[in-house]
Formats: structure tokens, sequence, C-alpha cells
């Protein structure tokens, strides 16, 4: 059976005559307009868990974080032994979750980083920014110098694009540094 | 050069907030929601796999900017047409610009809120806030899908009780 669907105004359930139209109807309880496209995963039943099993026998594997269950697959990534209990199959891979903690933390497993930091961004608005006023660029354009130098190779944005804002505020830091030398040399003569 | 495939797809709608930008990408197997602040961004992904439902609801906040905007510009007008000088030419500037954002309102359409229901979750997604660009979204994203967990058949709808 089906849970079902509520308005996301009045929170009242909607009916069949509401679901799957191709243009908007009418909530039967408030009246605002809605669309509820419905897919077979409503309909899917909870899978439970599997339990593991518990180690009968000596010549039967043991799983490296429970001595005594049985273990049922090597970890994809440290080739550890895992029970069912262990086993964290993710993007058709299974893995230990000490490994799963691994990827998330080193970024080796793209699909559970949940923030990054943008220091391309972050490089280009120091440089450009600052400049408004000028006197903060005898600061600011080492700093973006240093920013770009350090995280050339960090993972940028999630979505794929070039470094381009990186060479931007590179370039502009460098201006500011040689005229900035150019003050300093003419202050001293 | 070798064709690089896309590993993301952008949808349409772009929301920008006071704090940061929200964005929606279509990914192989799930859909990434990016929530952007300039020098961070943030991710949620739903899998496609666990999408039971998309649900979208017109609201009235369109047309409340359209009556607001329409009021305020209504007002600076009449104090153009009252004022002299360059008082006149002020109200006659904050008309223009009042005027013109909300042509860009009306043109842009009715807005909507549009959720994206999970076993877990039922969570907003933020850049589909005008209904013709949920329309298109919701488009794009049906037979992404569709090719993971098939196309529901009307027998199944069946299951789908009424209480």
């Amino acid at each position: 059976m089906a849970d079902l669907l509520e308005c996301t105004k009045c929170m009242a359930m909607l009916g069949r005559e509401v679901l799957n139209t191709s243009e908007m109807t009418h909530c039967p309880s408030c009246g605002a307009e809605i669309r509820a496209d419905i897919f077979p995963a409503l309909f899917r039943e909870t899978a439970g868990g599997d339990p593991s099993e518990i180690l009968l026998t000596d010549d039967e594997a043991s799983c490296f974080y429970h001595p005594g269950k049985k273990a049922v697959i090597p970890c994809d990534a440290c080739g550890r032994f895992l029970c069912a209990l262990c086993d964290v199959d993710f993007n058709d891979r299974h893995l230990c979750p000490t490994c799963l903690e691994t990827g998330k933390r080193k970024h080796t497993i793209k699909n559970l980083e949940i923030s990054r930091k943008l220091y391309d961004n972050m490089a280009l608005l120091l440089a450009v920014f600052p400049a408004i006023f000028l006197w903060p660029t005898i600061i600011t354009a080492p700093m973006v110098v240093f920013i770009v130098i350090r995280y050339w190779e960090a993972p940028g944005s999630i979505i794929p694009r070039t470094r381009i804002r990186f060479i931007l505020a590179f370039i502009i830091a460098s201006v500011q540094i040689i005229v900035w030398l150019m003050v300093f040399y003419s202050w001293a003569l | 050069m070798p064709d690089k495939q896309k590993i993301y797809i952008s949808l349409p709608g772009k929301k920008n907030g006071l704090i940061g930008k929200n964005t929606l990408w279509l990914g192989k197997d799930h859909l990434l929601s990016i929530h952007s602040t300039g020098f961070s961004e943030h991710y949620r992904r739903f899998y496609y796999d666990d999408i039971q439902a998309i649900i979208t609801r017109k609201t009235a906040t369109g047309k409340i900017c359209n009556i607001v905007l329409s009021v305020l510009g209504g007002s600076f007008m009449l104090a153009f047409a009252l004022t002299s000088g360059i008082l006149s030419g002020f109200y006659g500037v904050l008309a223009g610009l009042v005027i013109f954002f909300l042509l860009i309102n009306w043109l842009l359409g009715p807005t909507c809120v549009c959720h994206v229901r999970t076993a877990v979750q039922t969570e907003r997604l933020t850049s589909l806030d005008r209904l013709r660009t949920a329309r298109k979204a919701i488009n794009l994203l049906k037979p992404m899908i569709e090719q993971v967990q098939g196309a529901l058949v009307s027998e199944t709808l069946k299951d789908y009780n009424n209480q």
C-alpha cells in the first residue's frame, strides 16, 4: 500500500484524481492549484536490512569489525571482510564504514561531498573588490597570489569549470603588486 | 580533442537569495541541488531511484508582488504629475524603475513552490519558484526518474488508497 501524498499548503491527503495529471488541478481541501507527479518508488515496500549471521564454525571467515559474525563480502577499497551489517552498498561498490568515512574526508568519493570551498571565487573577489578602495590592495594582492598558488590544485566547484577565475585573480593581483612596487620605488627616489 | 560528456546538466531555474543562489542539476543517477554563497557551495542529492513524487503548487506571491508594485508605481506616477523640477524627475525615475520591475514580474509568470518527496523527506526545490520554469524542469527530470524506476502503470495507481 502506498503512502498518501499531502498538499504542501494545507497538509490534506491528496486523492488519486490529482495525481499524474499533466495540468494543474485543485487540492480537494484548500483549493490550491497543485500538480503531483508520482513514481513507482511511492509504492515500493521498504526492504528490511540484512541481519548479519553469527559465526558457527572456525573455518568460516569472520567480519573484521565483528569477529563473532560471518563475513559475506570483502570491502572493495581495503579488502577487509565484512558482515551484512558492516557492508555499505554505495555507488555499486561494497565499502566498510571506515573507507566510506575516509572517502568522504579525502574527497575521493564525490557523491558524499556535501560542501566545497570556492577558492577561485575567493581569490577573484579579493583581487577585485579591495581595488575600489585602493589602499587595501597592499595587503590583499599578496594574499591573492598566495591563495592562487596554494589552492591551484584544490577541487573547485562540483560542476566542472575552468581556472579562469584563478588566472584573472592572479593577473589582477600581480598588476597591483607591480603598481605598489613602482609607488614605493618612486617614494624611495 | 575527445568529446567530454557533461557530468551534470543544468536544469532551468536559478533562485538568487540574499545570501546565495540555488540551482538544480541533472546527474547520471541523481538530482543535485546546489546552494552557492559565492565562497562555498552546499550540495543536496536526490537519487532518481528514491524520488517518490514531485509536488508543484501555485502560490499567490507573484500576484501580490504585482499588486504592490502597481500601487507603488501608481503613487510615484501621481507624485511625478503633481510635482515639478528635480523632485518630479526623481519621482519619474522611481516610477520608471517600479514599472520596469512590474513588467519583469508579470513576464516571468505565476509563482509556485516545488517539493520533491522521498521515503524520508519532503524537500523544497528553491530554484523552481516560477510555474513555467518548474514545468520545464519537471519535463526534463521525469524521463531520468522513469529511466531508473520505470514508468508508472495505471494499474499501480489502484494501490493508492483514498482514505
